[in-house]
């Protein structure tokens, strides 16, 4: 392109000065592109060597040119001695490269300025330029012995925090390592171009130029390069401008090895490539292949099997973490379902297909895309007509034989509407809403419809290929391995990045802390190895005599009530409660209203309980009843339905789980554990997120109120949409120490939370937002109070699969199920925090999923043995649950609380219920 | 604008949104390590300075009910203009809501208001009672 205008005339005038300035040097011949290229190339000749240019603020514009004339703020360049200055640019936090940037007249003027002061700064000056080679890199000097720059600061080492207690155990862990080829790695470079070049995709393509000399593979945000070679020192390289093709030199400054954390970056994106060579479809963050899928015909189903892979920073270095993942399809493509609903119900089949639509995820096989549904336009077919980004005018049946070669064949159909979101600006928080046209004809609704779910005999069917055993999810994982280690195209990419992934996974060792034994009020009873549940003969711990109860129910399951009530008498005196004669309340009609009635007139000050019979499970009465009895009239309450207790040979054991949980309720306990700790406390929280729409998210805090740890006080917060993080913690603290102070007499001296719903993202948030809230809290009761607080996050839904190894450790390893106590917490684990998995629940079908604990706060001195058999400790304590369960006891009250809340109450429920389990 | 937006107690210029409100607040009591402000007991993204912290404690939306404020002497107040722009509630002053209360130049004066001699006062906090210092 060759200049034109204004510019050129500038532009001439300026070539002819910098002749006259050095002339020794003449400038190779350039061609700029429009006004503001003029003035960039008129920068082209200052870059040299031991001068320093002070980094300043880049003014653009009109404005600049102005602040140019003002010596103060104009580019202050010194020349210094050149024996001073290493010969990479120095780094020393201050002192950056920054070049002019501007448009039009005012730059080209503030350039002309810029180069008369450094004339007179150094006068007759002019260093030699470098040679006009490709590639040239310079001999590093004496003292550049370390080829990285003073910035370089070694990685801080992982956060090792083991335990010791237990008897040991093989297991085999769903990561991989990955292994780097000797003289391979990730090298962090910093990029100079000069003259420079704001536009990153122009940067990325000078990179790109020069790729061969630089590895051949690279990874560049505009700011950082990686590369998978070393290259010592500062190397200049000689580029083309790809648009006005004037030469640029682009200046590599190593930074030393890449951080862990970036390594990690570079090789996510290299698996999601490698995915790709796989012929795996992405979807999500999950990669699925739709050439494995499995038909379930029947149900007229497909399952994909797929992987969801993560590689991160751990104990143990980078390793990769893969796990198998399904995904249910339908085979039915949403034109069919509308036509099978249009054949049954001829006259209003367009409302059931709004339904079954409206909502649905829908998946595009030909580019494999989904797509939620909104609506279905039923006045528009194939043949309407859409503007496409061309801005013509096409119908979609064009659209698609052009795109896609698809001929679709139903011309009749309606088209499905999909609202698509999307965030145009990013300085602006509207989001710009798309309307998307769909064709029935070519989408496939993904996942499960309620009705679906409800079917045990797909589920059924499902599940059997939905869930792995142990065995065979080592056996998908080790084929992926092979898949990726035989494939042509994935190697090389590999290679190129030194990279080999070794074709086991790791072997580790963990850890089966010692079984627990559950107390009861008359003995306690040990819990023999790899069990997780047990039946409840014994004593209750703490018992709640019934005195005062009545039972509601409706004429037609007046002998259900009578059953329960007369059942509830004879084996509540086996578990040490003592129940007196219940009242019999008949509800007149099987309506809302009618039990409400019912109920305000039985509740009493006297009144201990009330049972209400429910004929069907439904949610709005649910609600209804909730609400008066945890707000407006509070008293414990338990809804049975009646159909659970229909079949007598079942009732008998039934009726003993309910009583169990009535005595809960009551403010009882079934059992309790040996605790180590004299004054301990133990709270749990969780946060409950409602439907989009309602706009509410509930926290729920427990907390135990006894050093035994079975009386629990609890509190909710309302937080806005999404919010997980509480900001009300002062006052939960401060009321549940209240609490234990009447209940014990004492303050407790250490306290453990457990947090749920914490993903990765929001582990800082919680230390640096919650944890602070409740060390106020104790500052509250004084300034010599200060317990030893210990924060848990627990975390449930990770990709972490832990397998026992039995038998010896040979390439066909037996594998099973790790027993329920079963404690990891090296090498897989975070590298920056303190955690551990611990698998507490016990599992028959599938493979068991670990939990992951993450302490982020602690300042007891509780060692991490202490920390991993407290946490599998309160796995007990759960009472709606004799056995044990996979998060404590306490987060999952927490959970139980706040989903009572969120779906029911919408309201905080009255603080007389709140030393019970009226939540259960 | 509307209501998902609240106005940053370190620093006025700082609109954020309700939800990320949190983030801001732990990464802007970093950057202005000069500006202390009392968080409010109740919920802790209520941040105020420490003089304005009682009024604050009296007219909280989020205390619960059950913590009634006790023995607190209401003594005359004399309105003065605090010329401070960290008395805004993040939580209730979003833009349009707040637009009444805020004058031109930003001063929130109702807030300001504040007792004329300082002493300490006895507050029930989380339901505990807790001196409160001027």
């Amino acid at each position: 392109m060759l200049p034109s205008g204004r510019g050129l005339m500038m532009r001439k005038f300026l070539e002819s000065m910098q002749e006259q300035k050095d002339e020794a040097n003449p400038v190779p011949p350039e061609r700029p592109v429009g006004r503001g290229r003029a003035m960039l190339l008129s920068q082209t000749t200052e870059i040299e060597e031991g001068v320093k240019e002070i980094a300043i603020a880049r003014p653009s514009g009109r404005g600049r040119s102005l602040g140019l004339q003002a010596p103060s703020v104009a580019p202050v360049r010194r020349t210094m001695d050149p024996s001073e200055v290493p010969p990479g640019p120095s780094r020393g936090g201050s002192v950056e490269v920054a070049r002019p940037v501007g448009r039009g007249r005012s730059a080209l003027f503030a350039a002309f300025i810029a180069q008369n002061q450094q004339e007179n700064a150094s006068p007759g000056k002019s260093p030699p330029k470098e040679s006009r080679a490709e590639f040239v890199r310079k001999s590093p000097s004496p003292k550049m012995s370390i080829p990285y720059t003073s910035s370089y600061e070694p990685e801080p080492g992982p956060v090792i925090r083991k335990g010791t207690h237990g008897q040991m155990q093989d297991v085999v862990a769903n990561y991989i390592k990955l292994k780097v080829t000797q003289g391979k790695g990730v090298f962090e470079y910093t990029v100079e171009f000069s003259p420079a070049e704001d536009n990153i995709s122009m940067r990325t393509r000078m990179i790109n130029q020069h790729l061969e000399a630089l590895g051949g593979v690279k990874s560049y945000n505009g700011v950082r390069l990686f590369l998978s070679i070393q290259l010592n020192g500062v190397t200049s390289f000689k580029c083309t401008h790809p648009v006005s093709e004037s030469l640029v030199t682009m200046t590599l400054h190593c930074k030393g090895p890449g951080k862990e954390k970036d390594c990690a970056d570079i090789y996510n994106m290299l698996f999601r490539r490698i995915m790709a060579h796989l012929g795996l479809k992405n979807m999500g963050r999950k990669f699925f292949d739709p050439s494995g899928a499995i038909n379930i015909t029947q149900h007229r189903l497909e399952v994909w099997p797929g992987y969801v892979t993560a590689v991160q920073q751990y104990e143990g270095g980078v390793q990769l973490c893969c796990d198998a993942s399904h995904r249910v399809m339908r085979t039915d493509s949403v034109l069919k379902v509308i036509s099978i609903l249009a054949e049954a119900n001829p006259r209003n089949y367009r409302e059931e297909a709004m339904k079954v639509a409206l909502g649905a995820v829908v998946l595009t096989r030909y580019n494999n895309c989904v797509y939620r549904v909104d609506d279905i336009s039923w006045d528009r077919t194939p043949e309407s007509t859409f503007t496409n980004s061309d801005g013509r005018e096409i119908s979609f049946q064009e659209y698609y034989r052009v795109n896609y070669q698809i001929e679709i064949k139903d011309k009749d159909q309606p088209l499905l509407i999909s609202r698509v979101k999307r965030r145009k600006d990013p300085s602006n928080k509207e989001n710009e809403v798309r309307m998307i046209c769909l064709i029935p004809e070519l989408c496939y609704i993904t996942g499960l419809t309620d009705a679906m779910r409800a079917d045990w005999r797909i589920m059924k069917d499902l599940t059997q290929k939905l869930q792995l055993t142990p065995s065979q999810r080592y056996e998908r994982l080790s084929k992926f391995l092979e898949n990726i280690n035989n494939n042509k195209q994935s190697q090389e990419l590999l290679k190129k990045w030194g990279l080999q992934v070794e074709a086991l996974p790791v072997k580790l060792v963990a850890r089966v802390v010692k079984q627990e034994s559950i107390l009861y009020k008359d003995g306690k009873v040990d819990l023999p190895p790899g069990t997780s549940n047990w039946v409840v003969n014994n004593q209750l711990l703490v018992s709640k005599d019934i005195q005062n109860w009545a039972i509601l129910h409706i004429a037609q399951d007046t002998k259900v009530a009578q059953d329960f009530e007369s059942n509830m008498r004879k084996m509540c005196s086996q578990m040490g409660m003592k129940v007196y004669p219940g009242r019999l309340v008949k509800v007149s009609e099987n309506r809302n209203e009618s039990f409400l009635d019912a109920l305000r007139s039985t509740i009493a000050p006297q009144l201990q309980l009330v049972v209400i019979f429910f004929p069907s499970l439904r949610s709005d009465r649910y609600a209804a009843i909730k609400k008066v009895c945890c707000i407006e009239r509070p008293i414990t309450s338990q809804v049975i339905q009646s159909r659970t207790l229909s079949r007598p040979e079942k009732a008998r054991s039934i009726i003993k789980k309910i009583a169990m949980q009535i005595n809960c309720k009551l403010g009882g306990a079934l059992w309790g554990l040996a605790i180590p700790f004299e004054k301990l406390m133990v709270c749990g929280m969780d946060v409950y997120h409602g439907p989009a729409q309602k706009h509410v998210s509930v926290m729920g805090f427990v907390a135990t109120s006894d050093p035994q740890q079975t009386t629990w006080y609890s509190r909710v917060g309302f937080g806005g949409t999404n919010q997980e993080l509480a900001d009300n913690l002062r006052v939960c603290m401060g009321g549940a120490l209240k609490k234990y102070l009447e209940a014990s007499g004492f303050y407790p001296d250490r306290i453990i939370m457990f947090r749920d719903g914490v993903g990765d993202g929001q582990l800082k948030m919680t230390q640096e937002f919650e944890v602070p809230q409740l060390l106020q809290s104790f500052g509250d009761l004084g300034l010599s109070y200060k317990p030893k607080l210990t924060v848990v996050v627990c975390q449930k839904r990770i990709m972490t699969r832990i397998f026992s190894v039995q038998g010896n450790l040979g390439c066909n390893p037996r594998l099973q199920n790790p027993l329920p106590g079963t404690v990891l917490d090296h090498t897989v684990t975070r590298h920056d925090w303190y955690d551990f998995f611990l698998v507490s629940q016990c599992s028959n079908r599938g493979t068991v999923s670990p939990t992951h604990y993450v302490v982020v706060h602690d300042d007891g001195d509780i060692k991490p043995d202490h920390v991993q058999r407290l946490t599998y400790k309160m796995t007990h304590l759960y009472y709606n649950w004799t056995g044990t369960i996979s998060i404590p006891a306490p987060a999952q009250y927490a959970h139980r609380l706040a989903q009572l809340v969120g779906q029911h109450l919408h309201k905080d429920p009255s603080s007389s219920l709140s030393d019970k389990l009226y939540f259960l | 604008m509307n209501d998902n937006f609240v106005i940053c107690p370190y620093d006025r210029n700082h609109i954020i949104d309700k939800m990320k409100l949190p983030y801001h607040l732990v990464k802007c009591e970093k950057n202005y390590p000069n500006i202390i402000l009392e968080k409010c007991p109740y919920n802790y993204t209520h941040r105020f300075p420490a003089e304005e912290m009682p009024d604050h404690i009296l007219s909280c939306s989020a205390r619960p009910e059950e913590f009634e404020l006790e023995s607190i002497q209401k003594k005359e107040v004399k309105p003065e203009f605090e010329h401070s722009v960290h008395t805004i509630n993040p939580q209730e002053s979003s833009l349009v809501s707040n637009s009444n209360e805020i004058s031109k130049n930003g001063f929130n004066h109702q807030k300001c208001i504040r007792p004329p001699v300082p002493c300490p006062r006895v507050l029930s906090v989380c339901g505990l009672k807790v001196n409160v210092q001027y």
